[in-house]
């Protein structure tokens, strides 16, 4: 699904050159969860930009869902995003002016989708993440746990093959957090790749292999929570 | 695209101190500038008017006593022959009268009258006083009908001051018991507003006191400034005027040379005065001359308005973008085109200088029958205000153009970065 060689990034000020993202091969297989971890500068937002087309490279080789998207333009950059990947913030990013359905819309208004459709569909989705209480909502007037969940729908109705998310539990309680996470986890089962950059361990262990980046380098593939995986995937999704 | 609205509509249904000030700014900037640009249009109507006199050759002459001798009527009257005597005798005086009419001095007496006899409209008409000099001075022949000759306007002088008299008896009515029948000229725009057929001559006209006017001569052209837009209508009728009040019309040529000579004439006939002595020309700049400020004057408004509202747009579409760069950043992660975060922010712009323009327009003939009422404005122009709501939806595009191009430019990695 993602498959990354030798990519770097590098961020240039007046004064530094950042090495944020250097040398990093990595391949995620469709229908996977992988998290990503590391500490605060390590890369990992650099690495989901990329990823999710947000930001270009300067060296590797990148392809997403068997395309090479080395060198798109920003017009097919957009369109791809569109339409194979959905992407989950720390601070939802919902627009605060547009109430639930609309922003839930905003993803299938730009996939220029007939109006009935797009109905069907963020009806669904506000549905399977249990808000269709609230479709006329304002973002501010709902707890931090609905929005992010309002944000999950947003990805739904746009149904990507693959899900970005940075973070998506770090402006949330443990409570809220495990709401989010178990929605997820969900979602994976269903079959979207996710590839979730988290803080927390037990987020991370809760994925089926967790990336640890340290200053913009992939240090270990896998085995650093390797004692995690202990954690019974299934038995997760039975108790959701 | 027609389906965008409804977000958009409704974000902006959220935000609606920001929407309106902008609404407002547009309904206003219309409203005003229409109007202005139809007063310019008035005014440069009003710029381009004739007197129908041969205002070039003619002076204006004002002569003040100081000497105790002529608060006597008698000997005034006495010295008015005398200087007007005096001022034929000039070389280089083709015509002179004692008046005290000028063209173009703006304003003057008026009456209104009816056709005598008849429940026709009023018609108020600017009434000046002349004899047999007074249009050879303004230099012009009678169309139609007769001039006045030198004796009528002698003998008429005192029936026309008993017309004018505060005490005239009057019966319980308000009319005076003893009504005076006059003869009098007309221009010719009055006689095409009151007789449906145009024809004055032989016809008479009646005012409240029941004095009659018949009507003698017409001159072709007349335009004098006059509030109640009756610059075009003039009745004259015989008769001498008191005051030291002339009009002299130079010889071609003669005017400068004459503006030398005439004071000195009259000083001669009697030191005991002070002559002030005007061109028509000098008289029509300074009547105009207001007309000029007001072309200037709205001209500059326009200008402030326009531009004062086209960086209010500005500086409102700067602030929304710059306030909404996550949100920029978040819809083009989801997918936005940059041509889609343009085209938002034109929207937005469009749909709110249109909502300006709808209000305004209605404003502007709000404002348009405000001056209609109260001044001599003329209706507001369909026309101009189509052209004025084009040119505000270009300037509300325009004023949009650039911040919804630094909107356009934001890059979607901003959504992913927390501040
Ligand atoms: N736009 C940018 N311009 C310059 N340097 C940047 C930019 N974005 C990131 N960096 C630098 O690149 C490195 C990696 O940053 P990145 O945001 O990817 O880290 P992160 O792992 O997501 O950190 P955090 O856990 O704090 O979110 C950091 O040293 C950061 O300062
Ligand atoms: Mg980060």
């Amino acid at each position: 699904m993602l498959k990354m060689t030798g990519i770097r990034k590098v961020y240039r000020t007046d004064l530094v050159e950042t090495h944020a993202l250097d040398d990093v091969t990595l391949d995620v297989k469709a229908g996977e969860f992988v998290a990503v971890m590391g500490r605060s500068g390590s890369g990992k937002t650099t690495f989901l930009n990329v990823a999710g087309l947000l930001d270009t490279f300067d060296g590797g080789t990148y392809t997403l869902d068997g395309m090479d998207v080395s060198r798109l333009s920003d017009a097919t950059m957009s369109r791809t995003r569109n339409e194979k990947i959905g992407f989950i913030f720390q601070s939802f990013n919902l627009i605060p002016d547009l109430d639930v359905f609309d922003n839930v819309d905003l993803p299938l208004r730009y996939r220029r989708m007939t109006a009935k459709e797009r109905k069907e569909r963020i009806l669904s989705a506000v549905e399977k993440v249990g808000l269709s209480s609230r479709l006329h909502h304002l973002p501010s007037q709902l707890s931090g746990g609905q929005q992010q969940r309002v944000a999950i729908a947003r990805v739904l109705a746009g149904d990507p093959r693959l899900i970005l998310a940075d973070e998506p539990t770090g402006n949330l309680d443990t409570l809220m957090a495990r709401e989010v996470m178990e929605l997820l986890l969900k979602i994976n089962e269903q079959g979207a790749t996710i590839v979730m950059v988290t803080h927390t361990p037990e987020c991370a262990a809760r994925a089926q292999r967790a990336i640890h980046l340290l200053d913009g380098r992939v240090v270990d593939g896998d085995s650093h929570f390797g004692h995690l995986r202990s954690v019974p995937t299934g038995a997760l999704a039975a108790a959701i | 695209m027609a389906s965008d609205f409804g977000p958009i509509l409704r974000a902006l249904s959220r935000n609606k101190a920001r929407a309106s000030i902008i609404v407002l700014e547009v309904a206003l900037t219309l409203a005003i500038v229409v109007n202005c640009v139809s007063l310019i249009k008035d005014a440069r109507l009003e710029l381009a008017k004739q007197s129908g006199f041969l205002d070039e050759d003619l002076i204006s002459v004002r002569v003040r006593a100081f000497d105790p001798a002529f608060n006597e009527q008698p000997f005034t009257d006495s010295v008015i022959a005398k200087d007007v005597e005096a001022l034929r005798a000039l070389p280089g005086v083709a015509a002179a009268t004692q008046t005290r009419f000028r063209p173009w001095q703006g304003g003057g007496s008026s009456n209104e009258v009816w056709i005598a006899g008849t429940k026709s409209p009023t018609f108020r008409i600017q009434t000046y006083a002349a004899d047999g000099q007074t249009f050879k001075s303004l230099g012009i022949t009678v169309a139609e009908g007769r001039d006045f000759t030198d004796d009528e306007a002698v003998s008429e002088r005192d029936r026309v001051r008993a017309v004018t008299s505060q005490n005239r008896p009057r019966s319980a009515d308000g009319r005076a018991t003893t009504p005076i029948v006059q003869e009098i000229v007309v221009s010719r725009a009055f006689a095409k507003l009151a007789f449906a057929d145009g024809v004055a001559l032989g016809k008479s006209l009646e005012d409240s006191d029941g004095d009659q006017y018949a009507i003698v001569g017409v001159i072709d052209r007349f335009y004098n400034p006059y509030a109640w837009n009756i610059g075009e209508y003039v009745m004259f009728y015989a008769t001498r005027s008191t005051g030291m009040q002339y009009l002299v019309r130079a010889e071609k040529g003669q005017r400068e040379t004459l503006l030398k000579s005439l004071d000195k004439a009259l000083l001669t006939v009697n030191p005991g005065r002070v002559v002030k002595m005007d061109t028509i020309q000098d008289l029509k700049l300074k009547n105009q001359g207001e007309q000029l400020f007001v072309v200037k004057m709205l001209g500059g408004v326009i200008f402030l308005l326009v531009f004062v509202t086209a960086l209010g747009i500005v500086g409102i579409t700067s602030f929304s973008v710059a306030e909404r760069t996550r949100h920029i950043g978040t819809r083009r992660a989801l997918g936005a085109q940059k041509t889609d975060i343009l085209r938002y922010f034109l929207t937005e712009n469009w749909l709110l200088t249109s909502f300006g323009i709808v209000i305004g327009s209605g404003l502007a003939f709000f404002l348009n029958a405000a001056l209609v009422s109260s001044s001599t404005a003329s209706r507001l122009a369909p026309v101009l205000l189509l052209v004025g709501m084009g040119i505000m939806w270009v300037t509300g595009i325009l004023s949009a153009l650039a911040p919804a191009l630094r909107g356009m430019r934001i890059e979607p990695a901003i959504a992913t970065r927390n501040v």
